[in-house]
């Protein structure tokens, strides 16, 4: 009877201990080499130094954030568990316990501390600035950091999910000094293990992970292959697995050949139109209407982009949290375009300068958007130009115009329309400028309820469009390829590829 | 001889001062401030100015150059501000793939180039003459990436029979380094083997009619003997002179096939590094090219010392 009992309740436990592993990390394999294909090579993967969105392809792999981000592009706990804004100058961390750096140190709050102070250290040449906000660090126990900032900021939490929250060893860092960026020590799933320059990246697993059961894979490469037409011949020959940021030429094909699996989901950015309105014509509002409405920016995604994306409205892509789907923007009309060109007392149209970098996708959307602008009766002369001669001539800001791309960092619309509306944002002093729009960031970043600031953010927006402040063309797509045996890898709205969960099929 | 030789590896130090002067005048021509550029376009002008007085682009040319110079003579070329590595080690490390490029795709070369030539040369208006001024005219019209791409999709993903892109070290595998490095060797051989057949073929053409090849033949030397003893060896004095001009444009070219195939060389580092004014990179490789080039062309005039016993200087 006994051991009837016995083997029952072992049974049991048995049973209760299969429930309480999710099924999806059954079906999980573990082992294998993941080799993922990039165009452009990190140049540092020293989180403050590093300036590049394909960084973090490999810095994800190797730190962790304070912070984290699930799916959706919200917040999550990673090496922080929880944080608390005690007061609006006033915020606390408290930290994961039994985390260790690659190196076998332990991660505490005297790290957090060392980490923020490094990257403030003018010393370090951080090129991250989101923690400039910060006046002092300080460890309140081994696992409790408290952090005053200089202004109110509801968004240090996002800060610190970002470039400034990724935690380096303090050892390794004293260690290796500059050498740090081509040796890196995080306390991410994989640790460094080589790096050819120009060739490859290779890590491998981190068997002390704080994450049990994480990451599946026993390595991961990241090879490094320049032109993007050999990138995909390297992924349909098998050469590698996995491909972000796939040329939205080589999409439809890919999708019919099914060979590949194929990821595409609406991104954060877009290609736009920066209109410099500190000096004219821009800085009359109806003549920047009038260039809105000579624009046609469905026709402009379908013939030139292959349809990989959203027409443009306004700033805020859809992935990002305050998008407003009602928001109408502009749709081409020659007539009302000629009537604004009247209206802001140019009726014979004018000649303007849109300075043009060197990449490819610039220069397409700079002729198309000239040609239609003909037809409203108003010449751009296209300036075509090395990136880092046009980068000068805005920080100056003696252009008038110029064709780029807005990287979107974040799903948070501040990160947006701060920088480019604020008339102190870093991309935009002397430039647009509309107290109501100051107002409302202003008053928006100071609180961290998303529901009250997105009713802000909406109405900033409806101003900013009503203002025609820049031609925002269209949002691209963000996309991947990748073999069928690739799987749990997350792409995200911001285009970073997390292999944490990633694992291959057998 | 050697003290000839010797002669001109005594003179590679001022040319190299002149072509560091050279590049170092020229680098400032070109627009754009190197601290603006690290920094991005976010940071604050106070930023901008203190970067430019570590970097000491603040200061006039002279002085920088002076204090670069002053550097390099000790062995140290600086550290990257882009990167933060250092430029010896940046520029050592992406060495080995552009020589070994550069050496497979001469080999190549001149075994096609040369063989195509003599063939052309020895029987003109024959098939093989007409293929080879086909040939030899497509190979310099044909675009490096057009070709690179051809190639690709041709031996490697058509057929199978070699990687499409990528570097494997030596000391990984040596076979299969000499298997990814078949293809771009293909593609930088290509203009320079069209070259040197074109010159092999008139060379040998014009050889063919002297009177000396006309006396053997009267003598009753065998035709390999004619070939192999008086036209063949009268014929390497031009190759070895189209060989010494072609290794500058080598290097120059070699900037897309390593785009193309994916090799991690110097001519990769060298445009990176000048898009993003990475000025003290661009120095290091630039020195190390020039060297290169000085040495290829003095071993060259070497080895025409050897090949024609009446050139007695170099």
């Amino acid at each position: 009877m006994t051991s009837i009992t016995r083997a029952l309740a072992a049974l049991a436990a048995f049973a209760t201990l299969l429930t309480a592993i999710p099924l999806d990390a059954l079906a999980q394999t573990r082992g294998g080499t993941l080799r993922v294909g990039q165009a452009r090579s990190p140049v540092s993967l020293d989180p403050a130094l590093g300036i590049s969105l394909h960084e973090f392809h490999v810095l994800y792999s190797i730190y962790d954030g304070l912070v984290g981000y699930d799916e959706s592009l919200a917040l999550k706990p990673a090496l922080a568990e929880s944080w608390q804004r005690t007061d609006p100058r006033t915020y606390v961390f408290k930290l994961r316990r039994g985390v260790k750096f690659h190196d076998g140190t332990d991660f505490d709050a005297a790290a957090v501390k060392w980490n923020v102070e490094r990257i403030l250290d003018p010393a370090t040449k951080a090129r991250v600035r989101d923690l400039d906000v910060v006046e002092a660090v300080e460890a309140v126990d081994s696992h409790t950091v408290r952090f005053r900032l200089k202004s109110p900021t509801g968004l240090l939490p996002t800060f610190l999910a970002e470039r400034g929250g990724l935690m380096v060893s303090p050892a390794a860092s004293k260690r290796l000094g500059p050498d740090l960026g081509r040796n890196p020590v995080g306390t991410g799933p994989y640790r460094f293990v080589e790096w050819m320059a120009d060739d490859h990246i290779t890590l491998e697993r981190f068997d002390q992970y704080w994450d049990k059961g994480l990451p599946h894979l026993d390595k991961v490469i990241y090879r490094i292959i320049p032109d993007e037409s050999v990138l995909v011949t390297n992924l349909r020959g098998g050469q590698i697995d996995y491909v972000a940021d796939v040329p939205p030429k080589d999409l439809g094909t890919l999708k019919r050949e099914g060979a590949l699996t194929v990821e595409q989901r609406p991104g954060l950015g877009f290609y736009w139109i920066n209109l410099n309105s500190g000096i004219a014509p821009f800085n009359n509002k109806a003549i920047r209407q009038a260039m809105a409405y000579a624009v046609d920016r469905p026709a402009m995604l379908k013939s030139l982009y292959f349809g990989a994306g959203t027409a443009a409205t306004g700033p805020l892509a859809p992935p990002v949290w305050a998008f407003d789907p009602a928001l109408k923007g502009y749709t081409r009309d020659v007539t009302k375009a000629k009537q604004k060109l009247a209206e802001g007392g140019m009726p014979n149209g004018f000649t303007f300068k849109m300075l043009v970098g060197s990449t490819p996708m610039y220069r397409t959307n700079a002729t198309a958007v000239q040609a239609q602008l003909a037809e409203a009766g108003i010449t751009a002369e296209l300036e075509i130009t090395e990136t880092v001669k046009v980068l000068q001539q805005v920080v100056a800001r003696t252009y008038q115009a110029s064709s780029t791309i807005w990287i979107g960092l974040n799903a948070d619309p501040d990160f947006v329309l701060y920088p480019l509306y604020a008339s102190q944002g870093l991309f935009n002093k002397d430039r647009y400028k509309n107290p109501k729009v100051d107002e409302l960031l202003d008053r928006a970043r100071s609180l961290d309820k998303q529901d009250e600031r997105r009713k802000l953010y909406q109405e900033a927006v409806a101003t900013i469009v009503d203002d025609a402040a820049d031609l925002w063309l269209y949002y691209p797509d963000v996309t991947a390829a990748m073999s069928k045996k690739v799987r749990g890898v997350s792409l995200s709205a911001d285009g970073r590829v997390r292999l944490r969960g990633a694992w291959l099929e057998k | 001889m050697a003290r000839s030789i010797a002669a001109r590896l005594v003179l590679t130090v001022p040319v190299l001062l002149l072509v560091s002067l050279l590049v170092f005048s020229l680098l400032l021509l070109i627009p754009g401030d190197p601290a603006l550029v690290i920094l991005g376009p976010d940071a604050s002008p106070v930023e901008v100015r203190r970067l430019s007085r570590e970097l000491g682009t603040d200061r006039p040319i002279v002085v920088q150059y002076a204090a670069w110079l002053g550097r390099a003579l000790a062995g140290d070329l600086g550290r990257s501000p882009r990167t933060g590595q250092p430029v010896v080690a940046a520029v050592g490390e992406r060495l080995p793939p552009t020589v070994e490029l550069a050496v497979l795709g001469m080999v190549l070369a001149i075994a096609g180039g040369g063989a195509l030539g003599l063939a052309a040369g020895w029987r003109p208006g024959s098939l093989i003459d007409r293929a080879t001024a086909w040939l030899a005219t497509l190979g310099i019209a044909i675009p490096t990436f057009l070709l690179a791409i051809l190639l690709i999709l041709g031996l490697s993903l058509r057929a199978g029979l070699l990687p499409p892109s990528g570097y494997v070290p030596w000391r990984e595998s040596v076979a299969g380094n000499l298997r990814a490095m078949v293809l771009p060797a293909m593609t930088v051989a290509a203009t320079m083997a069209a070259v040197i057949a074109r010159v092999v073929r008139s060379s040998v053409l014009e050889t063919r009619g002297e009177l000396y090849v006309v006396t053997a033949r009267a003598k009753g030397l065998s035709e390999a003997a004619i070939y192999l003893r008086h036209v063949l060896r009268n014929a390497l004095v031009p190759i070895l002179a189209v060989t010494g001009l072609q290794v500058g444009r080598l290097m120059g070219g070699m900037v897309i096939t390593e785009t193309m195939f994916a090799i991690p060389g110097i001519g990769r580092l060298a445009v990176d590094s000048v898009l993003a004014r990475d000025f003290l990179t661009v120095q290091g490789v630039v020195l190390v090219m020039a060297l290169w080039v000085l040495l290829a062309n003095l071993l060259v005039d070497a080895l025409n010392l050897v090949v024609d016993p009446r050139i007695t200087r170099v």
